[in-house]
């Protein structure tokens, strides 16, 4: 399953510019919760994804309760995130952030969160690799439903995904969020050209 | 004499980027361990005065390389090299001994303070 089109050597910078790209996040994180976010090193891969339904298995991704959140972006390479949360993990997280009020939802609360984990994330990845990235608003794929129920309806013109799975720590609390990348083909040759001109330039 | 230097990092691309990151004013020694692991093992056979150490790695993290140095009767100088830039996490590792600490990437003139402010320029 996992695509050739890296190089060993590309493989690794990869795993490195998304490890710091993630530690950017959880920077960003840790402001807003007022907390250590310990992360676990992220574990990346490239797969290819014949049908969008096929991402809960590709992923690992079993719990039944599961919020999905989606965030596009494009410019210098288009692609999609997607933020899995579980229903503990949602609970204590509304708790920490003292959501819960009558004015702000639960779903506010989710989509304030990824725009903020996807935003200093992605970004810290595209700075590495010195391209532009303006990003979609995020919004809600699916809340308090089966995952692949939600993605059987959609139709996607994605072929290739760029895992990224990461589990969270607070200091009181664990709870595990999944990030996943989504490339159209043809981002994942121009992701393939700006990581070999990083590797190059080492 | 040179500076015996050992950088620690899972990442080869991290290691590389740290070597080429040194100052060229710095007379340098570069021993690189892949693991938290192999660095005590290299700390414990071989001097070692300056060591760049990555906080997030799989096994033995860099929490936990600091925390066993702080049990060795020689032990480098540490500058932590880390993409983990929370505040916390910066506080954590000056109380486990590190004396600096830099934001991955680390570019060169950032490295070069780090040195000043450690006396190794």
């Amino acid at each position: 399953m996992i695509f050739n089109v890296f190089e060993v050597d590309e493989r690794d910078a990869l795993q490195e510019v998304v490890n710091i790209g993630m530690g950017t996040a959880a920077a960003a994180l840790s402001a807003a919760l007022e907390s250590l976010v310990g992360l676990s090193v992220p574990k990346i891969d490239l797969v290819r994804m014949d049908r969008f339904s096929d991402l809960p298995r590709l992923v690992g991704w079993t719990e039944v309760d599961t919020c999905a959140i989606r965030q596009a972006f494009y410019d210098g390479i288009d692609g999609e995130v997607i933020v899995l949360f579980g229903h503990e993990g949602r609970a204590r997280l509304s708790e920490k952030l003292g959501y819960g009020e009558a004015d702000t939802s639960e779903e506010e609360l989710l989509l304030d969160f990824t725009n903020v984990f996807v935003g200093a994330c992605m970004n810290g990845i595209a700075r590495q690799l010195g391209i532009q990235l303006r990003y979609s608003a995020p919004s809600i794929l699916s809340l308090h439903a089966p995952l692949n129920s939600t993605l059987e309806q959609l139709e996607v013109a994605v072929d290739s995904l760029l895992l990224v799975n990461v589990d969270f720590a607070l200091e009181d609390f664990a709870f595990r969020s999944q990030l996943v990348i989504l490339f159209p083909n043809q981002s994942t040759h121009r992701l393939k050209e700006a990581v070999a001109r990083f590797v190059a330039a080492l | 004499m040179d500076v015996r230097v050992l950088i620690v990092d899972d990442s080869m691309t991290g290691r590389k980027m740290m070597k080429r990151a040194l100052p060229p004013s710095l007379a340098v020694d570069v021993t690189e361990a892949g693991s938290g692991e192999e660095a005590l093992r290299i700390c414990t056979t071989q001097p070692v005065d300056l060591m760049f150490l990555d906080l997030t790695m799989p096994g033995m993290t860099g929490f936990d390389v600091l925390e066993a140095l702080q049990q060795q009767v020689a032990r480098p100088v540490v500058i932590v090299v880390s993409g983990d830039v929370q505040a916390p996490a910066q506080q954590r590792v000056k109380e486990l001994g590190a004396s600096a600490f830099i934001h991955k990437p680390a570019t060169a003139p950032v490295i070069e303070e780090a040195l000043k402010r450690t006396r190794f320029l």
